[in-house]
């Protein structure tokens, strides 16, 4: 009994160092005064984060995914509330090819998706800008909002809304008034899962970007072809930071369950 | 002139008919129990009325007013469900407020509305509390408190006892009375509880595969069952079926496997229709020795004794098969399992009812 459960423990700690372990040196490397990137660690230093401050691409890319992450996962979220009631309310004819179709996004390659959103836009004439590229983190995003809303729903009693309706709630205010607070919790899950995806995202934003609505995921890719130094592991450290702090955040104060 | 009249009305699911042709009249005022198995399409009629389900055909007036097309938050039906549906999200009072509020009622009027309508169900106290951190019998107060805050012109209760234990079933089934009665408003409460449409209902309508059957007080519903259905449903009874050999005036006498049982009738019956004796078990008797006059006697054997505390229930079968039953008091209940004994029961105790066709 015993040594099986030291041999469980062990295994939980591979596995922790295994998720965790590179995200750690990635930060051990950003506060090592080195030069050359990577090299054994010399003296803890700041100055890769101040050096940061200096190039004003990565604060305006930075500003682009935080306006695309916000502005796309409210779309998601939106359609994921609005579908995922649809999909729970009753048995719908093909609901279950409805929302396999809407959770597709989540199996296919995001540079699939890329390429098939390029061509799209292509075939209809419209030029790449802010809009479409925030559509296409929407469609990306939807299946965690999704997954999320439609877990929600299954624990939502429809029954409540026959109720609003018999205390003189028209359809709309029965909605806003018993389904909206009762799903919020998942809606703000789903809304921050989404945002965390998008923020992070390479590969749908490399086809679909243009110089001005660089995210920061690409400039930081760009940046990294030319050259590699410490600077970029500082930046990937505060996105870790940020991603970890929105989803914790989220999780722990506001109660509301995303990482469970 | 009827407050509520339910006028032929119908609603199918795909082929199934769950509501059939089904007329209904309610008087302001009184409590009308609808009494049927499961899935005989009481909640359906229920949900038809409250304006959820759209009826395929028929018509729906309250007050004398044609409501079939208006929507459900527009008829001022008060409902209380099976399980309960309160919001989660909110608390006792605002629970009960949320009628008054969606009526845009002032905030003191709702104020004095939701306290006075806790205090008619006796939970004065726990207007602060979330619905999960109550027992059931307390959220289900709050469902009538909720329902009945609303001041609706039409009280719906939709099988609300059958989530409680046996014992709060029934105190919550006096108090859901005592509402009923102080508000005076007109209610209907669904129920596949024989006992409890007994002792709830002023009326009762009892239901069978979408229709109505019976509807009368319950005294004259269980004296009188006008269906074989019913007979079976409500009470515990003796019904044996055969064939009409005798009918003049208001007594009958048929033969049903090798007996010729005899009683009184109310529907008219002629000489080879099918029909079915009715005879309640407490009205029977098990005895030793000769028969009585004006009894009717079966010579049987005990199959089973059962001890149910103030009463003996007796399960017997006579020589061609027939299963007869008799509950009697414990202190003449000296007959034992396996014993042949004559079951008996008084002429007049045996109503004679047409047969299913
Ligand atoms: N939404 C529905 N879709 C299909 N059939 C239904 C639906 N609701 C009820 N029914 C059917 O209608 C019949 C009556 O149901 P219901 O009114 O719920 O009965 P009760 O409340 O008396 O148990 C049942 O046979 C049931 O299966
Ligand atoms: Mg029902």
């Amino acid at each position: 009994m015993k040594a099986l459960r030291g041999l469980g423990i062990g295994w939980l700690v591979l596995v922790l160092i295994f998720l965790l372990g590179p995200t750690l040196v990635v930060l051990v490397d950003s506060i090592n005064s080195a030069t050359s990137f990577p090299s054994p660690f010399e003296q803890a230093t700041l100055r890769w984060y101040r050096a940061l401050g200096e190039h004003e691409e990565f604060l305006d890319a930075a500003i682009n995914s935080v306006e695309i992450a916000l502005a796309s996962s409210a779309i998601a979220t939106l359609c994921a509330f609005l579908g995922g009631f649809a999909l729970s309310r009753r048995r719908v004819r093909f609901g279950h090819a409805i929302s396999t179709a809407m959770l597709s996004p989540l199996f296919i390659p995001e540079i699939v998706i890329g390429l098939a959103i390029l061509q799209v836009l292509g075939l209809v004439a419209l030029p790449l800008s802010m809009l479409t590229l925030i559509v296409a983190h929407a469609v990306f995003v939807l299946p965690m909002a999704l997954r999320l809303t439609l877990s929600g729903f299954s624990r939502f009693d429809f029954g409540l809304l026959d109720a609003a309706r018999s205390l003189g709630a028209n359809p709309a205010r029965a909605m806003l008034a018993v389904t909206l607070p009762i799903l919020r919790p998942s809606l703000i899950a789903g809304f921050t899962l989404s945002a965390v995806f998008s923020f992070v995202n390479l590969p749908l934003s490399m086809f679909l970007t243009t110089p001005r609505t660089a995210t920061l995921p690409v400039v930081v890719f760009a940046y990294m072809e030319s050259r590699i130094d410490p600077m970029i592991a500082a930046l990937a450290t505060l996105v870790v930071l940020i991603a970890a702090a929105a989803t914790i955040g989220v999780d722990r104060f506001l109660r509301i369950r995303i990482l469970d | 002139m009827a407050y509520l009249e339910l006028d032929r009305i119908t609603k199918r699911y795909g082929t199934a008919t769950a509501v059939a042709d089904l007329s209904l009249s309610v008087v302001e005022g009184e409590m009308l129990c609808l009494l049927g198995p499961s899935g005989c399409g009481k909640t359906t009629t229920l949900r038809a009325i409250a304006g959820f389900e759209h009826v395929d055909s028929g018509a729906i007036r309250l007050g004398g007013v044609d409501v079939t097309d208006i929507p459900p938050e527009k008829r001022d039906i008060g409902l209380v469900f099976q399980n309960y549906a309160l919001f989660p999200h909110l608390s006792v009072e605002e629970n009960v407020a949320f009628g008054l509020r969606m009526r845009k009622r002032p905030a003191a009027e709702i104020r004095a509305t939701v306290a006075e309508a806790l205090r008619l169900v006796q939970l004065d106290g726990v207007g602060g509390r979330l619905p999960r951190q109550l027992s059931g019998g307390q959220q289900q107060r709050v469902a009538l408190a909720r329902a009945i805050a609303i001041r609706p012109r039409l009280l719906l209760l939709d099988e609300p006892l059958s989530n409680l234990d046996a014992k709060l079933r029934d105190t919550m089934r006096d108090e859901i009375r005592r509402v009923q009665r102080e508000t005076g408003l007109t209610a209907i409460f669904v129920t596949h509880d024989q006992s409890e449409a007994l002792a709830m209902a002023d009326r009762m309508a009892v239901m069978d595969h979408g229709r109505i059957v019976q509807v009368d007080t319950p005294a004259r519903v269980y004296d009188n069952p006008a269906h074989p259905f019913i007979a079976g449903f409500i009470g515990q009874a003796n019904l044996i079926e055969g064939r009409v050999v005798e009918a003049s005036g208001g007594t009958a006498l048929i033969e049903a496997g090798g007996l010729r049982i005899g009683g009184h009738c109310r529907a008219a019956l002629s000489v080879g229709q099918s029909a079915m004796a009715v005879i309640k078990t407490d009205r029977s008797r098990l005895m030793r020795g000769a028969g009585v006059a004006d009894e009717t006697t079966v010579p049987v054997r005990v199959t089973m004794r059962t001890f149910l505390g103030p009463f003996v229930s007796f399960t017997c079968e006579n020589a061609t098969g027939v299963k007869l039953s008799a509950l009697m008091p414990s202190a003449d209940a000296q007959f034992e399992a396996g014993e042949s004994v004559l079951l008996s029961w008084r002429v007049e105790d045996c109503l004679i009812i047409p047969g299913v066709a």
